[in-house]
């Protein structure tokens, strides 16, 4: 039974290294910045919940991953929403990138997000983690399926998500 | 797009969503803080159900009684609420895989769809029983005119006002039961999108085996 002390220790664990990883994958089902934040306190919330199922054997960031996942998979059946095209904050590039790189590369960050979203939930979730560097069995692992079928899966979202962008040239 | 595009893509998602870090935290923070107090919730429904009943007992019937009244009665349902929502989460958590996900999910939103229905008949009947208990009460402990007594008790300003009470009541009900309802039909949807990709995982794996060679990297 994990104590108290340890509870506190692996959830601050969590918001030293799987913050941007949770805030990424609240991303890819909600564009809407309020309800986003919503979505990723929701995510913290049951992380600290789920914390004494946690084995301290398996790794941190799949088991965050996969309860990031179920969380917003919870979120889309509540608030049946298709993520509309939101722009990303002008902020995001480094300060140093000229500006007219900075906005080019933010507009191909903003279409990489709006094609994401666009995925099937199912191909969306594979291909979210392969982006995050989760390894196949990784993935496998998160989603409750096999190491073959993940990597399956990785395959046709990269094949969707590049038909999606070439149609949104 | 080649393998190299790929991880430009990568790269470029791994740049996105990086929100102000600080307020990130104060969201890790504030689901700290909230889990904490739900921790305590059992305590606090057994604290505010033993106040409720030593109140009960010990005090007169007054405005100031009714007030009390009102105030525990709304803390124990959203006290029940949030524990309810708790675990609800906590099951779909411990899901192994996607098909479990999907008939726990489906179980928690009929469970709540039988609960709304049943609450639907039953706030009403208890009013009613409620209203009568406190009519016969009025008269000596008798019930001889109920219908006229409840007519008179209806047009009354306290009558009126626990009516509408009543009505509005329902109407949340019905909206959240539509709201459920509506959740069931994504979530049905959902749980066959998921099956239609596992179908296509397995017809991958069977044309891996039959042309291993040609095994998708």
């Amino acid at each position: 039974m994990t104590s108290e002390a340890s509870k506190e220790q692996i959830f601050a664990e969590v918001r030293s290294a799987c913050t941007g990883l949770i805030s990424r994958i609240a991303l890819s089902y909600e564009a809407n910045e309020t309800l986003r934040r919503e979505l990723v306190q929701d995510i913290f919330l049951a992380i600290w919940v789920a914390i004494p199922a946690y084995r301290a054997e398996a790794p941190l960031k799949a088991f965050v991953a996969s309860i990031a996942q179920k969380r917003a998979i919870s979120h889309m059946i509540r608030c049946a929403r298709e993520p509309k095209a939101v722009g990303l904050p002008d902020d995001l590039v480094s300060p140093a990138v000229p500006p007219d790189e900075a906005a080019m590369r933010n507009d191909l960050k903003q279409r990489v997000v709006n094609c994401i979203q666009k995925l099937p939930i199912p191909q969306r979730e594979a291909i979210v983690l392969s982006f995050e560097g989760f390894t196949n069995s990784e993935i496998g692992q998160v989603l409750g399926i096999t190491t073959n079928a993940a990597s399956l899966r990785c395959q046709r979202a990269k094949e969707t998500l590049r038909s999606i962008m070439e149609r949104r040239r | 797009m080649s393998g190299t595009d790929f991880d430009e893509i990568a790269a470029l998602w791994q740049e996105s969503g990086q929100d102000d870090r600080a307020a990130l935290d104060a969201l890790a923070a504030r689901a700290r803080r909230q889990a904490k107090l739900l921790g305590y919730a059992d305590v606090a429904m057994g604290v505010l159900l033993a106040t409720g009943m030593v109140l009960g007992v010990l005090m007169e019937p007054a405005p100031t009684t009714g007030v009390i009244a009102l105030l525990l009665i709304t803390a124990t349902l959203w006290v029940n609420w949030k524990r309810r929502g708790l675990r609800q989460m906590t099951l779909t958590l411990e899901s192994s895989d996607r098909e479990s996900f999907f008939r726990i999910a489906t179980r928690t939103a009929n469970a709540n769809l039988r609960r709304l229905l049943l609450s639907m008949y039953l706030v009403p009947a208890f009013m009613l029983l409620a209203i009568l208990f406190r009519l016969s009460i009025r008269n000596g402990g008798r019930l001889d005119r109920p219908f006229q007594l409840l007519a008179e008790w209806a047009v009354s300003l306290r009558g009126m006002a626990i009516i509408a009470v009543v009505f509005i009541v329902i109407a949340l009900q019905l909206r959240a039961r539509r709201r459920v309802k509506a959740e069931l039909r994504r979530l049905q949807a959902l749980a066959l999108s998921y099956r239609d990709e596992d179908q296509r995982d397995r017809a991958g794996s069977a044309g891996s085996e039959v042309f291993p060679e040609i095994s998708p990297s």
